[in-house]
């Protein structure tokens, strides 16, 4: 009951931080952090897969009400979170079915937090990217944008992660 | 029976993803017809509220910037007032104009108004730009008006306007085309956006052999009835020969600043709905 709480508040704080202080930000003009998938990030491995679609949805549907994008940021969510599981496994090598997913930091080292956040918010990114643009006669363009706005989110969450949700073992 | 149902409950995730991944291209699609759909949801939705609430809060951290801004426009009004919200013409019809006929035949009288509005919601890094301002048809705005900034360079045209709120298409949109006038030579052609920079946009329909040169300034040449003419659109940074056509490629520094932008002027066109009667009258030939 306890972590159910915990985790509606996160995706509300993060939803609204998104909202009111991540959309203005325009670094270099083109460069508009996703901080709002932390929380989808977060979403333990284990639980039920129709929840956590249901959940992404409406992340994104959220954040697309207020961007006036509708189902652009929907389809970013429900794709990271397809991929979530086939990306944990890549880069955990076999996974053994007994341990407990806790993307943090302290149960993982940084270098599997890096890849773990870099590669998801990428594809994030690129999908939203290519959505908005719809032309892929500007794929290079397309490209060098997520590359660049994937890098400055997952700096932020990263180190979000690490200031905040440090887990003592 | 039950191997049906077993399969249905260990793949029922696959169907809900397939469902909801369907739904969110449905509402993609949808929004694809930016014109009619996107602003339709900008104005009438709960966001509007809540954006007008927090985008309150922020104008205060760039009030003095304003004010001395404000100031200065007053400032120019004031002195212009004469020449740029009067509209003077040559008349024989003195009889039926009741403003005062100083000059014998010249006549003068009030073709454009102006009012200001504050900007609620903006975008200017993506590939459909738009502005929400938080005046709406309660306050006398209509499509098709013309916005200036304060410091009355051209930001773009009003697109929709709701009970409290109306929707602004800027320059920096695919889908604004401004009749423009080059100054020294006087040339008309139509300003475009096309290279995806907040602050740059194209001049077209200038031909190869006439002489533009850079720092030549851009004004709107009036010949729409939703611009005035003669009010600052930008400034030639840049042009060079097209290889593929005869015409110019002039690249535009955008007089106004669409990133710190806060506040508008409207323009109203009164004598609007007599002139677009008119040209509907030809239309249906």
């Amino acid at each position: 009951m306890n972590s159910i709480a915990s985790n509606l508040f996160r995706f509300v704080i993060f939803i609204a931080l998104q909202v009111f202080i991540f959309n203005y930000v325009h670094l270099f003009g083109f460069i508009n952090p996703q901080v709002y998938i932390l929380p989808l990030l977060l979403l333990p491995l284990e639980m039920k897969k129709t929840f956590q679609y249901l959940i992404a949805f409406f992340t994104g549907y959220f954040i697309d009400m207020f961007f006036q994008t509708y189902g652009i940021h929907s389809i970013a969510c429900l794709l990271l979170i397809y991929f979530k599981p086939i990306w944990v496994s890549i880069i955990t090598g076999v996974r053994s079915s007994d341990e407990i997913f806790k993307p943090l930091p302290g149960e993982k080292d940084f270098k599997w937090i890096l890849a773990y956040v870099g590669g998801l918010v990428f594809l994030h990114q690129l999908t939203i990217t290519m959505l908005e643009t719809f032309n892929m006669r500007e794929i290079l363009m397309i490209l060098w944008v997520s590359l660049a706005t994937a890098l400055v989110t997952t700096i932020l969450i990263v180190s979000i992660l690490y200031i905040f949700f440090y887990s003592k073992k | 029976m039950n191997a049906l149902r077993d399969f249905l409950i260990k793949y029922f995730h696959v169907f809900v993803f397939v469902v909801l991944l369907v739904l969110s291209i449905v509402l993609m699609y949808n929004s694809m017809h930016y014109q009619k759909m996107i602003f339709h949801n900008a104005t009438q939705s709960i966001t509007g509220p809540l954006n007008k609430r927090w985008s309150k809060l922020l104008r205060h951290f760039q009030l003095a910037n304003e004010n001395e801004q404000l100031v200065a426009e007053n400032l120019k009004l004031l002195r212009e007032k004469e020449n740029m919200f009067l509209y003077s013409l040559d008349t024989v019809y003195t009889y039926s104009i009741k403003d005062t006929n100083r000059y014998g035949k010249r006549v003068e009288k009030r073709m454009y108004d102006y009012f200001s509005a504050n900007v609620v919601f903006k975008t200017t890094h993506k590939k459909h730009n738009y502005i929400i301002i938080d005046k709406g048809y309660k306050d006398g705005v209509t499509s098709d008006m013309a916005v200036l900034s304060l410091q009355g360079a051209v930001v773009g045209v009003v697109k929709e306007a709701s009970a409290n709120f109306s929707s602004i298409i800027p320059l920096i949109n695919p889908n604004s085309r401004t009749s423009a006038r080059v100054s020294p030579i006087n040339q008309i052609g139509t300003v475009v956006w096309e290279d995806n920079e907040p602050d740059i946009g194209n001049l077209i329909d200038i031909p190869q052999h006439l002489i533009v040169n850079v720092g030549d300034s851009i004004f709107t040449s009036g010949f729409s009835s939703v611009f005035p003419p003669n009010l600052l659109i930008g400034k030639v940074v840049d042009k060079f020969d097209n290889e593929k056509n005869t015409f110019l490629t002039i690249k535009v520094k955008f007089a106004t600043d669409f990133r710190t932008i806060n506040s508008v002027f409207l323009i109203k066109n009164i004598y609007r709905s007599e002139i677009d009667s008119l040209k509907t009258s030809f239309q249906d030939e």
